[in-house]
């Protein structure tokens, strides 16, 4: 059986940095995926080299079934695969309205960009309310359900979270991964970079664990219940590099 | 202060080139992060050809516009590829010493090709005023006036009302959500500069109806374009109108009540004021 994401041996980074180096990675259908690591380690350039943020040097990158290897990120999210990168996640001086627009920059039928904000209204109804406020005033959690609600603007198969929680007080991290839960009932596919592990390992069915640029441990996430296991796990692979 | 209205009237019309200048400066420097110092020298090259499009084909400085902007726009993409990308990422010092080097050769070019000699344009209506009220002021002027706030206009309603217009203002606020969600970055980045220089070449016509050029005009012009955008907030465009305004009238009030070069001085030291006080300027950095 085929993963819904497949990245194999793939090699990506900067002029003159290589950051990752024959990364196999994949996630599952309908699963939610989390990637650890420490700082550094090739976590967010793994999903901006899904994305087409940045050039792979080598391997290939699988999305569906489809090869997106290199593909620009403008034709990737209209193939059902979604990204958030890390930071603010919204733009704080564009109105709420404005902010759905950019999101729906790759969806140049005005009708069905107008279907997909009814549907997010549906499900994130403050947006509906504050569609003419800056999104820079809405609060912390709204901006993080707003981001959310750009990204369901694609209507993604797949949507890519790199740290949601950076900058954010710890208590909206449970209403962030609420709403992950919420949306992974309805169907969608999860692949989340988080620092904070604890919470991380309530809500992922598998796990990742990137150190210098390789995948050092991909499976279940079952068998690691908390960070003093994660802590052992750490430690030896450590130990055998 | 009898000649109050008129001293105000002047102010504006100082103000309308300054402030097409500064907004491509503040515009450019908002979206791409990038400081230009040669945006006054783009401005010369838009004079020179107002100027040359009056000389040799008899066309009105306020119709070359139509001319100059594109001609700039064009030259502004040009001005991306080679000195704005391969450096953006290196920090403004870098993007200063650029920028000042292109400047220089931009002038001794012009002095190589076209002389020191000072030109001007007369036209039809070179000396034909318009009352208004208390002031009067040259058609020129008043026509200069209105196409630069008309071309300010524009500018805002193409950043705040088209897809294209908020997609320069998303990378502006966020490149990487930006690129996300499919903008194309590098594109904009290139558009922005082409407007930052259409907005210079535009500024440069406008200001030969009633201006003399000369090649190193464009030094003057650039220090009254960064006093605007340290006043108003660099990368602010509604910063750069405001202490466009303010500047404007500055050195019309002191030319005309104190004489010679006091508004300059004026506006001078309201930069380091300002530097002091309110080194974000008017508008912070606050992007579009």
């Amino acid at each position: 059986m085929s993963s819904l994401l497949e990245v194999s041996d793939l090699d990506a980074g900067y002029a003159g940095w290589q950051v990752l180096q024959g990364v196999e990675f994949r996630a599952e259908q309908n699963r939610i995926t989390g990637i650890i690591g420490p700082n550094g380690s090739g976590k967010s350039t793994l999903l901006k080299a899904v994305v087409g943020m940045v050039a792979p040097q080598r391997g290939s990158v699988h999305f569906n079934g489809q090869d997106i290897t290199g593909m620009p990120t403008f034709d990737v999210v209209t193939h059902g695969l979604a990204y958030i990168p890390q930071g603010k996640q919204i733009f704080p001086e564009m109105t709420v309205y404005e902010n759905l627009q950019m999101a729906a920059y790759t969806i140049r039928d005005r009708q069905l960009a107008g279907q997909r904000f009814e549907e997010v209204y549906d499900h994130f109804p403050f947006i509906a309310k504050n569609r003419r406020q800056r999104a820079g005033t809405l609060s912390g959690g709204e901006q993080s359900l707003l981001s959310f609600g750009m990204a369901l603007v694609l209507e993604p198969k797949c949507l890519l979270l790199d740290e949601p929680s950076l900058g954010l007080a710890p208590q909206l991290l449970h209403q962030i991964f609420e709403t992950v839960i919420e949306l992974h009932e309805r169907g969608l596919t999860f692949v989340i970079i988080e620092q904070n592990v604890r919470a991380l390992l309530d809500i992922v069915d598998d796990l990742a664990i990137v150190d210098s640029g390789r995948i050092a441990y991909l499976g279940p996430a079952k068998g690691v219940h908390d960070e003093d296991e994660l802590m052992r796990m750490y430690v030896g692979l450590g130990a055998s590099s | 202060m009898a000649f109050l209205p008129q001293v105000i009237v002047d102010g504006l019309v100082l103000a309308g080139g300054y402030i097409l200048i500064a907004a491509g400066l503040a515009l450019l420097f908002g979206v791409a992060d990038y400081v230009n110092v040669a945006q006054g020298e783009f401005a010369m090259l838009g004079m020179y050809g107002a100027f040359f499009a009056w000389a040799y084909v008899g066309m009105d400085p306020f119709v070359s516009v139509a001319l100059t902007a594109p001609v700039m726009f064009l030259i502004g993409l040009l001005f991306y590829r080679t000195m704005v990308r391969p450096v953006r990422s290196r920090g403004h010092g870098t993007h200063i010493i650029m920028t000042l080097g292109l400047a220089f050769v931009l002038q001794n070019v012009a002095l190589l090709l076209w002389t020191a000699n000072v030109r001007s344009i007369s036209t039809g209506y070179s000396r034909t005023t318009v009352e208004l009220g208390p002031a009067s002021i040259s058609l020129a002027k008043l026509l200069a006036v209105v196409l630069a706030i008309a071309i300010m206009l524009g500018l805002t309603l193409f950043l705040s009302k088209t897809l294209t217009g908020k997609a320069i203002r998303a990378v502006s606020q966020d490149e990487s959500l930006a690129a996300a969600f499919g903008v194309r970055v590098d594109k904009m980045l290139a558009l922005t500069s082409g407007i930052a220089l259409a907005l210079a070449g535009a500024a440069g016509s406008i200001m030969m109806s009633y201006l003399t050029t000369f090649p190193t005009i464009g030094s003057r012009f650039i220090l009254f374009a960064f006093a605007i955008v340290i006043i108003g907030g660099l990368g602010s465009l509604k910063g750069a109108l405001v202490a466009g305004l303010v500047v404007g009238l500055i050195e019309a009030v002191g030319q005309v009540y104190v004489g010679g070069l006091a508004g300059r001085i004026a506006v001078f030291s309201l930069i380091i004021a300002f530097l002091y006080i309110r080194p974000a300027g008017l508008f912070g950095k606050v992007v579009l």
